[in-house]
């Protein structure tokens, strides 16, 4: 699985999204209302953990993770810099 | 005393050009940068053919620009209306329709945003073509020396129980006595640093904004985003060393509960105060503990006697289920507790808050029959004129003189510092399709919104959710949807709320 395959797999699991045909990798999963605000640190908490990256606040402010694809951006740039 | 609460401008620019006044997530502005835009932004204003006390309405996302345009409109003799930035089309009509803004101060996706909604007399302009032009000091110092301290400085949009929001008007004299009442009780000094987490359409923006002016304090404006995730928000606390915040306990109790605060010192940070809802003991323990020997505050107080009138310092431990007093009157404030005869409350006895003084707002813009509901004369002196706001909320003195707060009178309540109606939120479900009925509930224990729905149609909440979120703020939408065929009905056929309530909560 690759970086964004394996945040997809967590959102859904830890989220309890099931196969809700409006989910998808480019839905901003806030707005949409499939994760609620206690959810970004979760999520954030997952990265750090699941790939040895340490989102920085300058990296919250910087860059949007408000959607599956976003957020995987983010860790790759992280892991680049590695 | 000074005619209007811009004038500290000035007089901090000139103590301390060179040092920053305010930052944010884009830059930062010197005092005297921040004063050379405020005056061409005020110039450009009076060219437009604003005049003294035409609201400017102020549609920016939380800047150091939109600090700058609130101080400029001050000095053109007019007072601001912010608004949240992600405020629903719907409601920013609303808001127009009530305010008529001579001007909406803007950037280009505002402006795109305005371009479907009908103005009227009012005229958008963008920030960046204002603060373009070139400044007159002596035309601006004209408007400003116009003002008088009664003249309205800021018109803050809060819940109204039928759907239309109501524009809290405040008067200078209130932000003058009450900035000063914080300087002084809190010891803001030019070294310290506020941490400004309010939204600027949210009255605790008043403290950290003219608590900065005042002294040459550096106001960082936090980025919003950061209140999402607590131990990045405290990693930010610690780089700019914060020395003094302002908050709402909901974000406190988000940083408690996440554990942001573990392993952290935060040897900067002296002065934690918090408002705008019920604090609860559990979480301000936590704070204590990790963060020993700093001043922590409770504060009190509706945006209409100018943010806050009761103050508690906090000087003791208390029980996670002891109550957290609101406090002593503060400031200029006085506040009576009355009974429903409008006698007063004995110690111990609830009654009704109900607040005097020169922080009491001037009313509601553009509203006079609710403002003479609100703003009533003194029953305890009947026969002079004194002018005194009845909050709706209810409190009770203890043996040391502090007020006890002991919830509301009516179906307003407060989530995550904002304040709701319940009946801002059925106006709005009410029109949704597929809605027949509808009731909305607010569970205290869970701190959450319920929306019970007559209706025929399967309907999920995130549905539901999506389309409200385009009529009312996000602060407002429903965590839990209930949907009956028949809502049940009290026996003159109104809906029966306290079942309701009884049936789904508990």
């Amino acid at each position: 699985m690759n970086v964004m395959e394996q945040i997809c797999e967590f959102v859904k699991e830890h989220f309890e999204i099931g196969d809700d045909p409006d989910f998808g990798l480019d839905v901003n999963l806030f707005d949409e209302g499939f994760v609620d605000s206690l959810g970004a640190t979760e999520i954030v908490l997952y990265i750090e953990e699941a790939f040895g990256v340490q989102i920085t606040q300058k990296d919250i402010i910087l860059y949007p993770m408000n959607t599956v694809r976003e957020i995987a951006q983010v860790v790759e740039r992280k892991l680049g810099e590695q | 005393m000074l005619n209007s609460a811009a004038r500290w401008l000035a007089t901090t620019a000139a103590r301390f050009p060179e040092r920053i006044g305010v930052e944010d997530e884009w830059g930062t502005m010197t005092w005297r940068e921040l004063e050379t835009a405020v005056e061409r932004v005020s110039t450009a204003m009076l060219e437009l053919g604003v005049e003294r006390n035409q609201p400017v309405l102020v549609y920016l996302p939380k800047s150091r620009e939109s600090v700058a345009t609130f101080l400029a409109a001050l000095y053109a003799g007019c007072p601001y209306a912010p608004v949240d930035y992600a405020i629903p089309m719907e409601r920013l009509a609303r808001t127009l329709e009530n305010l008529r803004p001579a001007l909406v101060v803007t950037d280009e996706a505002g402006m795109e945003k305005l371009g479907g909604l009908e103005l009227g007399e009012s005229k958008a302009v963008l920030y960046t073509d204002l603060a373009a032009k070139g400044a007159d000091h002596e035309q601006v110092m004209a408007a400003l020396n116009a003002v008088i301290d009664t003249d309205p400085c800021y018109v803050m949009y809060t819940s109204g129980s039928t759907g239309v929001p109501k524009g809290v008007t405040v008067p200078h004299r209130g932000v003058l006595e009450y900035a000063q009442a914080v300087v002084d009780t809190f010891g803001l000094t030019e070294d310290s640093v506020m941490g400004l987490q309010s939204g600027f359409h949210f009255d605790n923006s008043v403290f950290d904004i003219y608590g900065c002016l005042m002294t040459g304090a550096k106001l960082v404006i936090i980025p919003e985003i950061l209140f999402m995730y607590p131990h990045k928000l405290m990693d930010l606390m610690e780089e700019k060393k914060v020395t003094c915040v302002f908050w709402v306990p909901t974000v406190m109790i988000s940083v408690a509960n996440a554990g942001a605060l573990e392993g952290r010192e935060l040897p900067d940070l002296k002065t934690i105060v918090f408002a705008g809802e019920v604090m609860p003991n559990k979480q301000l323990n936590v704070w204590r503990r990790a963060l020993p020997g700093r001043m922590y505050v409770n504060l009190y107080g509706p945006t209409e006697i100018t943010v806050d009138c009761t103050c508690y310092i906090v000087d003791r431990e208390f029980d996670d289920a002891d109550p957290l007093p609101i406090g002593k009157p503060w400031r200029g404030a006085r506040v009576l507790l009355l009974k429903e005869d409008n006698t007063p409350a004995a110690v111990g006895e609830e009654g009704e808050i109900c607040v005097l003084g020169s922080g009491v707002a001037l009313g509601y813009w553009n509203a006079p029959e609710q403002t003479a509901k609100a703003f009533v004369r003194n029953p305890l002196n009947p026969d002079y004129p004194e002018i005194m706001y009845r909050t709706g909320d209810l409190g009770k003195w203890d043996q040391e003189g502090n007020i006890l707060f002991c919830g509301r009178r009516d179906h307003q309540f407060k989530l995550r510092g904002n304040r709701i109606e319940l009946g801002d939120i059925e106006t709005a479900a009410a029109t949704l399709e597929g809605v027949d009925k509808v009731c909305a509930l607010f569970d205290e224990v869970n701190q959450e919104i319920i929306l019970a729905v007559e209706t025929k149609a399967a309907l999920q909440l995130r549905k539901v959710n999506l389309a409200l979120g385009k009529l009312i703020p996000k602060y407002m939408l429903p965590k839990r949807l209930e949907l009956f065929e028949e809502l049940p009905l009290t026996p003159n056929r109104k809906i029966d709320r306290v079942g309701l309530k009884k049936q789904l909560i508990g």
